[in-house]
């Protein structure tokens, strides 16, 4: 009798703790906060989790008064209960606990200049140099057409871009294909050198840096936030040396190189520069 | 009674949760706590929130396959020659698109059905990074460079290989998983129920699975948000100039960042200016093998003995490797 008890009771904390994580995710992603936390191309295996946690959930809540106890184990041939102490159970729960309760309760904090510094930050990806030659060991799922494929599309969608970029008067840096402008820009600065720039990111300075010195940076997000890489653009605005770090803004400026610990990267001369609130969001994927 | 009072128990405990979700608008104790607490506490969930739905993949196919999936038929799939068996499996690996949070228990329920432990441990080194997904984004974050994608999966490929080898030369196909005194042979089978309880076992079994897994992935989000938050990747650069000490800074860091195998390629790309192609692609190719998260997973559910070996075995064939790459090509 014992035993049961105690299984009715396992199944009833885990039920609590599966609808507790149903909460959670129901709330971020009818909020739309869930973009703080994880990048949008997998929130729909979010809402995989949402049902799967919902079913599991009221199953266990069901498993409670199951009448034949052969129920409340699952039979598997693993020992999903070996006794514990009520101590070591009760830090067991705590830890799932844990999450659904911080998750309800702290609001998302947006990534900062604080975790810059210790990120550093990424000011180019063309500085990269290594044998452009594939080896000969590699082998991969991919058949050749496949990459050919994959390459002609980047290729042309790459193409495609440089030339809007070159014909274009001024040069939007927008959220959607952030990415994709600064990695050309990045690329081949002396193509864009002198095109007017509009970007929006916060403002970050390095140590090292000059007074009107300044970082405009980004996070990209790639899947959740723990794999977010700082992109930024160097820029200088000899008007504004008092801009304070984490500061919102929008500049507007022109695009020069410059020299950066060694390496050549693009760099904005600031005409203008505008305070801005945080946008919605913060993050670029 | 005591089931009708259990019940009551947890209406209640639901109705608290539900008024956090609906009344409390974000308390205003953000201002009390130290935002870098936040910080953490943000990156922790994140990582529990993005590996929520591929541990839940991993554990239905892991409760699929208990219920459905019978012995012999996993003995009749694998070649009666143990080595024979290595290179089939490197290349079922590489269809298999599953990461590194799903593979495990996956592997655990095969090895119980009696797949070979050499081979059970190619699919736990292989999988994550043998799949398309993992290399198209490995390709798109060195775009310059694409050579870093094919030698990713080249070395991966190898390397599987090897480990595999090496497990199966250590501990042959002795069994390595925890086995507990529950498993008495009187119990009655799953699959000798009727089909109506083989889908209730296999959501049963699935949840129990999940907190038998949850713990550790909790605890290990947990490290990585901290190290994510507190750690100054700074002081790793300086140590990049070394050839031979390199890789092993970039191993060990893989190992505690603890990041899905589809994403690293772009934080590795952010080190792309400091670290030698050498050292990025111990990153590459180390952390999703073994990383902080999956290491507690492991010793969860094998011998803590065999989970010290496996991972040695692992970090000596990755470093020796890497280095024999970097003399031979660059």
């Amino acid at each position: 009798m014992q035993e049961e008890r105690n299984d009715s009771s396992h199944a009833m904390f885990r039920g609590i703790i599966l609808l507790g994580f149903f909460l959670l995710v129901f709330r971020l992603l009818v909020s739309g906060d869930i973009r703080y936390y994880i990048a949008p191309k997998m929130i729909p295996f979010s809402y995989v989790a949402l049902v799967i946690l919902l079913a599991l959930g009221v199953m266990q809540l069901w498993r409670i008064s199951a009448k034949n106890p052969d129920e409340l184990h699952c039979n598997c041939g693993f020992d999903h209960n070996p006794t514990r102490s009520p101590f070591q159970t009760f830090f067991i729960y705590a830890l799932f606990v844990l999450p659904v309760l911080t998750g309800l309760w702290f609001p998302p904090a947006v990534l900062d200049s604080s975790i810059v510094v210790n990120r550093g930050i990424k000011y180019g990806a063309g500085l990269y140099a290594m044998p452009a030659e594939p080896t000969s060991n590699s082998m991969s799922a991919f058949s050749e057409e496949d990459l050919e494929e994959i390459d002609a599309m980047r290729e042309a969608e790459r193409d495609a871009l440089k030339a809007e970029l070159v014909n274009s008067e001024k040069i939007i840096v927008d959220d959607e294909r952030y990415l994709d402008i600064m990695s050309a820009l990045i690329a081949s600065p002396d193509l864009y050198s002198g095109k007017e720039i509009e970007i929006i990111g916060f403002v970050y300075k390095e140590p090292e840096f000059d007074q009107n010195q300044l970082v405009i940076a980004r996070f990209s997000v790639t899947c959740c936030i723990a794999d977010a890489v700082v992109l930024g653009l160097l820029a200088s605005a000899d008007d504004h040396p008092n801009l304070k770090e984490d500061q919102w803004v929008k500049a507007t400026g022109h695009l020069s190189k410059t020299t950066f610990n060694g390496l050549h990267t693009p760099s904005l001369l600031i005409t203008e520069i505008e305070e801005i609130e945080q946008p919605e969001y913060p993050y670029v994927y | 009674m005591r089931k009708y009072s259990a019940f009551l128990l947890s209406l209640l405990s639901l109705g608290i949760l539900l008024y956090f979700l609906l009344f409390v608008g974000f308390v205003r104790i953000q201002d009390a706590i130290p935002p870098s607490f936040l910080h953490v506490n943000t990156i922790f969930l994140s990582i529990v929130l993005e590996a929520l739905p591929f541990i839940f993949l991993g554990v239905f196919a892991s409760a699929l396959i208990q219920t459905f999936v019978t012995e012999e038929t996993v003995q009749r799939c694998i070649p009666k020659n143990p080595l024979m068996a290595i290179v089939p499996a490197v290349i079922v690996s590489a269809i298999f698109p599953v990461c590194e949070c799903a593979i495990i228990p996956v592997i655990r329920r095969l090895l119980k059905k009696g797949m070979p432990l050499h081979v059970g441990v190619i699919f736990i080194v292989g999988a994550p990074i043998l799949n398309p997904i993992v290399f198209a984004s490995t390709y798109f974050a060195f775009h310059s460079t694409p050579a870093i994608a094919y030698t990713r999966m080249g070395l991966a490929f190898v390397l599987a290989i090897i480990i595999g080898g090496l497990v199966y030369m250590f501990y042959r196909t002795r069994d390595q998983l925890k086995w507990t005194t529950d498993e008495l042979p009187n119990r009655p089978l799953a699959s000798q129920q009727t089909d109506r309880k083989n889908i209730k076992a296999v959501f049963y079994h699935a949840s129990d699975e999940f907190f038998d897994m949850g713990k550790f992935l909790i605890v290990g989000a947990m490290i990585a948000s901290l190290v994510q938050t507190f750690l100054d990747r700074t002081l790793i650069t300086g140590l990049a100039s070394d050839d031979l000490f390199s890789p092993l800074v970039m191993m060990g860091f893989a190992f505690i960042l603890s990041l899905c195998s589809e994403a690293d390629a772009f934080v590795a790309a952010s080190f792309a200016h400091t670290f030698s192609a050498g050292s990025l692609l111990a990153f590459l190719v180390y952390g999703p093998m073994l990383d902080l998260k999956g290491t507690i997973m492991l010793f969860a559910y094998f011998r803590a003995k065999f989970v010290l070996g496996f991972m040695a075995i692992i970090t000596v064939s990755v470093y020796v490797l890497i280095l024999l790459y970097q003399y031979l090509f660059l």
